[in-house]
């Protein structure tokens, strides 16, 4: 396979705050390589000087390709190594003036010489590619976190970029919306795409990254495939670092549900863990429920397996779940809260509790966690959310 | 008890409309000078030779801080001893014009400067020339955000170029002190002249009223 980039020994400082400390690696057409690192280790700072965004003090940058690029010091060079490579940044950076389709069109037809038909048809192929074709007239204040991310990815990925470089593309997204940013990704992974991806989630950097980077104080520390790096690490700091990234992951998992309610409800129930009290937060929606009466079979057998102890705290109830909830008085042992209620204070959080909490969506989403800490900081989150007026299931 | 004579204006009507027009005429070739003028200073300023940039930091400053009135009679009684003419007109449009510049410049650079850097970096990145990113991403918004503003800066210059009757512009102001000396009726002339400058500043309110409105709803509604 044919080099891309190719960096070699680069530097960069910063006043006296040196941030790149020597960086060597090189990516083929078709690798994908996570970087990993506690912050400040350069990870930023290398992924803007790959996409020229900022100058280097020492070291090359190579460009491969139909003809090489060494030299940067011209700005015609730049520019065309720039049409190269695409960057997809953290704050997703996308221009609030236009529409979502047309972010996606102007570069195209300005950069990319189309013609204003042609840039259309091919924005649109994008916008459904990242699942958003109905949101193409929205500007982008309008969108969510995790709605403006794919914005921005369908906005880079127009430009047919060889690489593209992700910036930790999910840390300032809300929780619930990483998966989907996240399985995005892993689809573009499969069509072959060419990714450098700076993240801090180590199951998908272990699912689709061929090479993990491991960098700190500027320097890639560690090197090789994700089963190497993870199972058997060189270096001890490495292996600090996983342990702590581990521990704060461990303690949440987010599921993403489908459209389908009823799969979504059976998938969450198994993985249930017996022995423990469960509670659900949230104002009841009546779909969820009718779900429920449907799967009750299926909930009376986990539960009986299980011996799970299902405590529902529940902040209003229309009429309908009531009859559904009366049916199947077994299953649940459940209250009811005024809508407006502080999250109650009563709530006991064991350690072995686990917080369920389901949002309002289309496609409902679990968030399981076993941290005391965390589970208050949801708490907020829920409750802001709330104070917003926006609607919160279950 | 005063004799209002109001039948005096209708009788100069004439001098007194050709002397608004003058009024508009000049206002409205200093408001685009100015803003043109304004946008050039803020690329000089802008500019990472300090040999551009500072002569424009210079100028600005010269223009904010030199009385207009001095600025006008500067230019309309010192020049022509360095043997170069110039007209009362073209004193008021050249002064007026470096004085509005000067302060539209400073609410340029701030819209300019209002519109984050990461949008630019996007642009960059995605392979737009910087003449691109100043037309296709920054000026739009830009301009949003410093229209109020202007439209405050080009009232008051319209308020201001009664100044140029001091360098026998025949605005209106200065058709009002001729029809005085002449009819020793400086009541009825001066409300007048007030009148008519009313009449002319009111479509710059109404037009900012209606953009400040705008804005603020559009806030509201995000």
């Amino acid at each position: 396979m044919k080099l891309i980039i190719e960096v070699a020994n680069l530097k960069k400082s910063y006043g006296s705050l040196k941030v790149l400390n020597g960086i060597s690696f090189g990516i083929k057409k078709g690798e994908i390589k996570c970087i990993i690192g506690p912050s400040g280790s350069g990870k930023t700072t290398l992924l803007r000087c790959l996409s020229l965004l900022e100058n280097f003090d020492e070291g090359k940058i190579i460009y491969h390709g139909n003809n090489k690029i060494t030299s940067l010091s011209q700005e015609n060079e730049k520019a065309v190594a720039r049409k190269r490579i695409g960057i997809v940044f953290q704050d997703f950076n996308l221009w609030p003036h236009k529409s979502v389709v047309e972010n996606v069109v102007e570069p195209l037809i300005l950069v990319g010489g189309l013609n204003k038909h042609e840039a259309t048809e091919k924005a649109l192929e994008m916008l459904k590619k990242v699942g958003l074709e109905d949101k193409k007239d929205d500007h982008p204040d309008f969108l969510s976190g995790g709605q403006k991310q794919r914005v921005a990815i369908a906005r880079t990925l127009a430009m047919n970029p060889e690489i593209i470089l992700f910036d930790e593309i999910t840390s300032s997204l809300d929780p619930e919306l990483v998966s989907g940013i996240l399985k995005l990704l892993k689809r573009l992974a499969l069509e072959g795409q060419t990714m450098i991806i700076v993240t801090h989630h180590l199951e998908f950097a272990s699912e689709v990254a061929d090479d993990i980077l491991f960098m700190d104080e500027g320097i890639v520390i560690e090197e090789s495939p994700p089963e190497k790096i993870f199972r058997n690490p060189k270096d001890h700091k490495t292996k600090n670092f996983l342990k702590t990234l581990r521990r704060y992951f461990q303690e949440i998992n987010i599921y993403e549900g489908t459209e389908d309610f009823r799969a979504f409800n059976i998938g969450f129930m198994r993985k249930i863990k017996p022995g423990g009290e469960y509670y659900v937060l949230g104002a009841a929606k009546e779909d969820w429920w009718k779900c429920m009466g449907e799967a009750q079979h299926e909930w009376h057998r986990i539960r009986a397996r299980k011996n799970i102890k299902l405590k529902m705290i529940l902040y209003e109830l229309v009429e309908s779940e009531k009859r559904i909830l009366e049916k199947m008085p077994k299953l649940t042992e459940y209250r009811l809260i005024p809508k407006n209620t502080e999250v109650p204070s009563n709530v006991n959080i064991y350690d072995d509790t686990i917080l369920l909490l389901i949002f309002d969506k289309k496609r409902p989403t679990v968030i399981e966690i076993r941290n005391k800490d965390l589970v208050k900081g949801y708490l907020n989150y829920f409750n802001i959310l709330w104070g917003q007026g926006k609607q919160i299931v279950v | 008890m005063y004799q209002w004579q109001w039948n005096l204006i209708w009788l100069y009507r004439g001098a007194l409309l050709r002397g608004a027009w003058t009024t508009i005429e000049l206002c409205v070739l200093v408001i685009l000078t100015g803003t043109l003028l304004g946008f050039l200073f803020v690329l000089l300023r802008k500019a990472k030779h300090p040999l551009i940039s500072f002569p424009a930091i210079v100028l600005i400053e010269i223009f904010r801080q030199v009385p207009l009135l001095v600025v006008l009679v500067w230019l309309y009684y010192v020049l022509p001893s360095i043997n170069i003419v110039v007209s009362g007109f073209l004193a008021a449009f050249i002064g007026l014009s470096l004085n509005l510049a000067a302060y539209a410049a400073e609410t340029i650079r701030a819209g300019i400067e209002s519109v984050p850097k990461g949008q630019t970096e996007s642009a960059i990145a995605l392979g737009y020339s910087r003449a691109m990113i100043m037309r296709k991403i920054i000026l739009p918004q830009a301009f949003r955000r410093m229209l109020p503003n202007l439209m405050n800066l080009y009232i008051n210059q319209i308020k201001l170029s009664a100044l140029a009757s001091v360098i026998a512009v025949n605005e209106i102001l200065h058709i009002g002190n001729i029809i005085i000396s002449r009819t020793y009726r400086p009541l009825e002339v001066y409300t007048a002249v007030a009148i008519m400058y009313l009449l002319i500043i009111m479509p710059f309110v109404g037009v900012s009223f209606f953009i400040e409105r705008k804005l603020n709803y559009e806030k509201k509604s995000t």
